[in-house]
């Protein structure tokens, strides 16, 4: 087949040059010279000129008189045993290359998006996509498919370079879903009081969490709740989750704070899920203590789940060079084994170039299984190198 | 179902095959849209200044009771980027004249050829123009060629970044993809070019100062 397009198109060239191209540049040419020599200076001012130039919807859209944004961030790992998706592994990763474009306006209008490439490319897909708008001073209207406001870590530590060791903790694994987002519309805003104190804030109603149904169809509760995100348009259960957070800074270097979410998780609808979160952190002189404690209530159509679990962490930045880390965290996922998950980990940051402080660092961290929820007790080693741009 | 697919194949290949015969043989003939608009912005102007040279001779003319038929003469130096633009306008009249196109060779070219030439070869002829255009090519020798020619009555246009700063009138810009013009009023008064007010109020900027009137 592919001699008979070959011959169709020999055949075309051998016709006389200019058979249909005179044609069609005399016609085009013509038209365009009526209209336009015949315009008075106003009329000559209003053409768009784009007709036959390269370009789509970018280049009308570069002709605003606004700069888009493209940054993001990149994590390389070698990892010997992954507790939070279970099994040895001894592996290299490259866990994200994460690419972060947007635009912001003024500082009242921003729009982002968090394209994500993890594990080389094997997963994929958008982690964030706002839309925001700020009504007044202390109001931002949020839209679009965000981080859910849940404690500090979901939000706001959830970058790895954010993040002072290579991993996260297990009860913000299973219990607080991070990365967590939902689709919907959000409030937020900080309040600056007069004492220097400040107040911030975020209510939200989204499509929320939702739990697929068995392989049979029936409903099914009481599942692992990180396996219920992804729930960007609700199709079998609409009722709408909501939520927020209040956070409160009685002086610049602590914030104390909780959080709250409540929604129908079961596809039938009449499952309960409510996840509270109380968070501190406090920062001086190189110190960064942080915690959470978070807890699950998930309805089942039998007894009912209670998971609750928490973090503590500490770190100390030693010179502009080096930060040790020691974190310790538990979580009890009410999966009827009695076991609890329970791991302290130690680390160390390099941050090789301080001016990138803490953009750039490596990191390594070994954390000490005390109890996996199995018996388990095998450790976790890791090493990492991050850097955002 | 098959079939019908590649007769559409075959027709996509006869109009990339058509539109390669366009180019670049034809393209070279043809202007693009956004000069033919330029083209059309230039002839306006005409109708926005006073002053030309084409007036003072009609005054003349109209004292000695003669009449001919003077043109209106548009120089273009450089890589002319208007190709057949003005051949619409050479036909009609404009302020009751036809539009006469020159074209000279660029002061870029000349020197590459020879350092040492600092006045175009075709100066005289230059000066006989109302309108210049100063094509993107010369860009590096903006004030070499308007310094000569600055108090001649010849409306400088071009459409290269820093033009009017370096003493040229009008300059095209692009904005939001339309063609907009910035004017430098110290330079048409040194050329005893009148820009009326009209005009002025339709610049996207106008400047009073420029690299000429400095030195």
């Amino acid at each position: 087949m592919k001699y008979v397009f070959l011959t169709a198109f020999v055949l075309l060239a051998l016709l006389p040059q200019g058979v249909f191209g005179q044609q069609l540049m005399s016609s085009t040419h013509d038209e365009s010279h009526d209209d336009i020599y015949n315009m008075d200076i106003h009329e000559l001012m209003e053409i768009d000129i784009r007709t036959g130039k390269p370009g789509w919807f970018g280049t009308q859209l570069e002709q605003l008189e606004f700069e888009p944004y493209v940054h993001g961030y990149v994590s390389m790992d070698y990892r010997s045993y992954d507790l939070n998706r279970g099994g040895r592994i001894d592996s290299f990763d490259m866990h994200y290359f994460n690419v972060i474009v947007g635009t912001n306006i003024n500082g009242e209008i921003a729009a982002e998006v968090l394209l994500e490439y993890e594990h080389g490319g094997d997963d994929m897909g958008v982690r964030y996509g706002i839309l925001d708008y700020k009504i007044a001073e202390p109001i931002i209207l949020r839209m679009g498919k965000f981080l859910v406001p849940m404690g500090r870590f979901n939000e706001f530590l959830s970058p790895e370079y954010a993040n002072k060791l290579p991993d996260r903790p297990k009860c913000l694994w299973n219990i607080v879903p991070i990365v967590w987002a939902e689709t919907g519309v959000q409030i937020k805003g900080e309040y600056i009081l007069p004492s220097k104190q400040s107040v911030n804030y975020a209510f939200y109603v989204v499509n929320g969490l939702e739990q697929s149904a068995n392989t049979d169809g029936s409903v099914a509760d009481g599942g692992n709740i990180r396996d219920m995100r992804q729930n960007n348009r609700d199709g079998n259960n609409s009722s709408k989750a909501w939520g927020g957070r209040i956070g409160f800074r009685p002086y610049k270097e602590l914030e104390i704070g909780a959080s709250y979410y409540t929604g129908k998780y079961t596809i039938d609808g009449n499952q309960n899920l409510s996840i509270m979160d109380f968070h501190a952190e406090y920062e001086k002189d190189g110190l960064t203590l942080r915690g959470e404690y978070v807890r699950a209530d998930q309805q089942t159509s039998g007894s009912d789940l209670l998971k609750d679990g928490f973090y503590a962490e500490a770190a100390y930045g030693v010179n502009q060079f080096f930060e040790p880390v020691i974190r310790y965290d538990q979580a009890d996922l009410d999966d009827g084994s009695g076991h609890k998950y329970k791991r302290s980990t130690v680390g160390l940051v390099y941050y090789p170039n301080p001016k990138l402080h803490p953009m750039f660092s490596f990191r390594v961290g070994q954390s000490f299984i005390h109890d996996d929820g199995t018996g388990d007790r095998e450790g976790e080693f890791v090493v990492q190198c991050v850097i955002g741009f | 179902m098959r079939k019908r697919g590649h007769v559409v194949i075959v027709a996509i290949l006869a109009v990339t095959y058509t539109m390669l015969s366009m180019s670049p043989a034809a393209a070279e003939t043809t202007s693009s849209h956004e000069y033919r608009v330029k083209a059309a912005f230039m002839s306006q102007f005409v109708n926005f200044i006073d002053g030309w040279k084409f007036q003072q001779k009609e005054s003349e003319r109209n004292e000695n009771g003669s009449n001919s038929d003077e043109k209106i003469f548009v120089g273009i130096i450089g890589e002319n980027p208007f190709k057949d633009a003005f051949v619409p306008l050479m036909e009609n009249k404009t302020r009751d004249r036809k539009i006469a196109l020159k074209q000279f060779r660029g002061f870029s070219d000349l020197k590459k050829k020879n350092k040492e030439i600092e006045v175009h070869p075709d100066i005289e002829d230059i000066k006989k123009c109302d309108m210049l255009f100063l094509c993107s090519s010369e860009k590096q020798y903006i004030v070499d060629i308007l310094k000569p020619i600055q108090s001649e009555r010849i409306l400088t246009v071009a459409d290269t970044q820093g033009f009017i700063e370096q003493g040229g009138i009008i300059n095209f810009i692009i904005e939001k993809n339309r063609v907009r013009f910035e004017v430098n009023v110290i330079a048409a008064k040194r050329a005893n070019l009148i820009l009326r007010s009209k005009l002025l109020r339709l610049a996207a900027r106008v400047i009073m100062e420029d690299k000429l009137e400095e030195k």
